[in-house]
């Protein structure tokens, strides 16, 4: 994070340190299930956040990209099988963000 | 967007485990299975059903659930959660058995649930089922612990004990039957192209 200068607020630094890849909120709603089990697979994922098969497949892909998920691919019963997991550094990101948010719209 | 609630979210997931009745299924047949026993005399039904439970049940998740619902894997806090609740209902039971069998009780308080043994057992029962419910926000155990209380606090009152059970049994199974076919219409089959 860089030093606030008079024309940088400090508020606009704090959000500009708000993990984007976590923030968006396919991508956030993923991640809150993925914190909640060890693991889950592909369709489990869209039956519980409702998301179509072409948008969890990109945002799985963005999400693998900063390293916040593993993805292991198999084949069960000759059809393929996707299972995702939440890396230790996702799981810490995920964590950090819960934290920014809630600092963010702290009443002080 | 909407708020983020995490205890929702894990109380979905948990539930979502309920969701296709082969729970249901398994605890109807066992009480099904126990009643026909008493009426029939025949341990067999106790087999067939223990050897249905056991195959059954985890080839109806993977022909059933599996490609209409995924599957996902429990934290491993849950998984210590789930096995502490195990190992507290059975060790609950087993002292309220040896409470009730055992001659070294000889209290009033003792003489009275072992004069009253199915009532008491009917009551720990019921409650015992209540409690795994909650905690597995599994809700249609409450109606289950009502279903199975009744035979035991109503004992042989009407019908023979055994006849109420295997009814509640049935109910259970036809229940869990109902939960398990409105699953496979509400989710169909999907083939997901390799992602």
């Amino acid at each position: 994070m860089t030093d606030p200068t008079p024309e940088q607020p400090v508020d606009i630094i704090n959000l500009a340190d708000v993990d984007r890849v976590i923030h968006e909120p396919a991508r956030l709603i993923i991640m809150a299930y993925l914190s909640m089990v060890e693991s889950a697979d592909f369709l489990f994922l869209m039956q519980q956040t409702g998301l179509t098969f072409g948008n969890l497949s990109s945002h799985m892909k963005k999400l693998e990209e900063a390293k916040y998920i593993e993805v292991h691919k198999e084949f069960v019963d000759r059809r393929p099988h996707t299972m995702l997991k939440l890396t230790k550094s996702g799981r810490t990101a995920f964590k950090e963000y819960k934290k920014q948010m809630r600092h963010l719209f702290e009443d002080e | 967007m909407n708020k983020i609630d995490l205890k929702e979210i894990q109380r979905k997931i948990t539930t979502s485990y309920f969701e296709d009745g082969i729970w249901d299924l398994a605890i109807g047949l066992i009480f099904l299975s126990f009643g026909l026993l008493l009426q029939y005399d025949l341990p067999v039904f106790v087999g067939v059903a223990a050897a249905l439970i056991v195959t059954l049940a985890p080839l109806l998740k993977r022909a059933i659930t599996l490609p209409r619902y995924g599957q996902f894997q429990l934290l491993q806090r849950e998984k210590r959660r789930f096995s502490m609740l195990f190992l507290l209902t059975s060790l609950l039971g087993l002292a309220f058995f040896f409470f009730i069998f055992s001659s070294l009780n000889e209290s009033s308080l003792g003489k009275m649930i072992q004069e009253n043994s199915l009532i008491f057992l009917g009551i720990v029962w019921g409650a015992v089922m209540i409690f795994v419910g909650y905690w597995l926000s599994f809700q249609r155990l409450y109606i289950y612990a009502f279903l199975i209380a009744i035979p035991f606090i109503t004992a042989e009152w009407i019908m023979p004990f055994p006849i109420k059970m295997i009814i509640a049994g049935g109910i259970i199974t036809l229940i869990g039957f109902a939960v398990l076919v409105r699953f496979i219409q509400h989710y169909p089959k999907v083939n997901l192209p390799e992602v």
